[in-house]
């Protein structure tokens, strides 16, 4: 018993220094004993093609529930509320600088209802809420380059 | 006539294309879109205004409306895929280009700017905003439902103190036209690019701007996702990223960006393409 206590210290201690740093994951290796915390970003900066999403935290060892700092991590590429990026661009929360975002978490939103802009080569185009339903999650900000297939939110 | 009236001025357009001429309009863009979201006109509709008051251009920017200058916008749903989408600004650009030339601009003072600037003389002559609303039902498959694009040249004057060098079609050329006659002009080219990409792809439409292009084989710089690259202007791939040949060698393609002839250092980083 005291030694799963141990183990869960030792996750939550990483996955806090995971918080704090601008690493994406971390993995730590003794006496042929090995844990390692991921999460997901969602800052990614690089227009490569996006590996696998990262497994979620931790792998190996016992099966101690990942903490709740990280709840990010979680794959929703098959979660049946996920909106996907159905193009490469960069996304755009608001018609403007200057005006409010299309959607905030717990937003209920309409069919058809513009959850944000993707700008493609020069092309602003309007991304529709495919269903009606309440915003869970938001998964870009402002500005933020997206790939294809990438999760954006999720409604349910 | 009320502000919102207009004259259906359809009969002086290419065959099948429709065109309502207002006297003053906020915006033409938010015009077409009320027409597309009405459900009643889709495609193709353009809409122009003598006077635009609430223009604006990429990211809400503020776009001058000077009188005697061209606001019209195109409301269109297109049979194109979402890779050949990548074609439309090109497709924009070829069409002005060609409308400029014939209401008497010389070839060789236009060029073509990666991906959507016309340049007169080397400085800004037209602005267009294109904006695509995808299909709420074919979200995945980018499915486009229909496509406004903005169109903004200085055919008579150019706005000062721009963060780029502008100019305007009766300043550089001592030509003075009309917008409203401009249109018809314009709306042909259209028809010409447009149905070219929507039936042969991206490739003929690429060759024709290339053949217009500024810059390729030049040194250029670009800003791009806040970072300044130099190289050399390679080209458009065929899903029309520019090319940029980095000078240790190899190449990137850019998906976005602005493009500069001249260093870093002369550069005024907040223009706007």
């Amino acid at each position: 018993m005291s030694k799963i206590k141990d183990y869960k210290e030792l996750i939550h201690d990483i996955a806090e220094l995971l918080e704090k740093s601008s690493l994406t994951e971390i993995e730590v290796e003794e006496d042929g004993f090995r844990i390692r915390v991921a999460r997901e970003t969602n800052t990614v900066v690089s227009h490569a093609v996006p590996a696998a999403a990262p497994a979620p935290a931790p792998v190996a060892a016992p099966a101690a529930a990942p903490v709740a700092e990280t709840p990010a991590g979680e794959d929703l590429t098959n979660h049946p509320g996920a909106v996907v990026s159905p193009m490469v661009g960069t996304a755009y929360t608001s018609a403007s600088p200057d005006s409010d975002a299309f959607i905030k978490v717990g937003d209920t939103v309409t069919e058809g209802q513009t959850l944000l802009i993707i700008e493609a080569m020069k092309v602003m185009n309007n991304i529709p809420a495919p269903k009606a339903g309440t915003v869970k999650q938001i998964l870009f900000s402002d500005g933020q380059p997206i790939e294809f297939g990438e999760v954006l939110c999720v409604i349910e | 006539m009320t502000k919102e009236a207009y004259t259906d001025i359809s009969a002086s357009m290419p065959y099948g294309v429709g065109a309502y001429l207002y006297e003053t309009l906020g915006s033409t863009n938010d015009k077409a879109r009320g027409f597309a979201s009405n459900g009643a006109e889709k495609s193709p509709l353009w809409i122009i205004t003598r006077e635009q008051t609430l223009g604006r251009g990429r990211r809400g920017r503020e776009w001058i409306g000077l009188t005697g200058n061209f606001f019209a916008s195109l409301l269109w749903s297109p049979q194109i895929s979402a890779a050949d989408m990548a074609g439309l600004p090109f497709v924009v650009a070829l069409s002005i280009r060609e409308a400029l030339m014939q209401i008497g601009v010389p070839t060789s003072q236009l060029a073509c700017k990666w991906p959507n600037d016309i340049l007169l003389d080397g400085a800004k002559v037209a602005g267009t905003l294109i904006e695509a609303s995808i299909d709420q039902n074919s979200v995945k498959n980018a499915a486009t439902d229909y496509i406004i694009i903005g169109v903004g040249i200085n055919l008579a004057k150019a706005p000062k103190d721009t963060p780029y060098p502008a100019t305007s079609v009766a300043g550089a050329m001592d030509i003075m036209f009309d917008p409203i006659d401009f249109l018809p002009l314009l709306a042909a080219q259209f028809s010409h690019f447009s149905t070219l990409l929507e039936q042969e792809g991206f490739a003929p439409v690429r060759t024709e701007w290339l053949a217009s292009a500024y810059g390729v084989g030049q040194p250029v710089t670009v800003n791009s996702e806040e970072k300044l690259l130099t190289g050399t202007f390679n080209g458009v791939a065929d899903d029309g990223a520019f090319i940029l040949g980095l000078d240790g060698g190899g190449e990137k393609r850019l998906y976005a960006g602005d493009i500069f002839p001249q260093l870093a250092a002369d550069l005024n980083m907040q223009g706007e393409s």
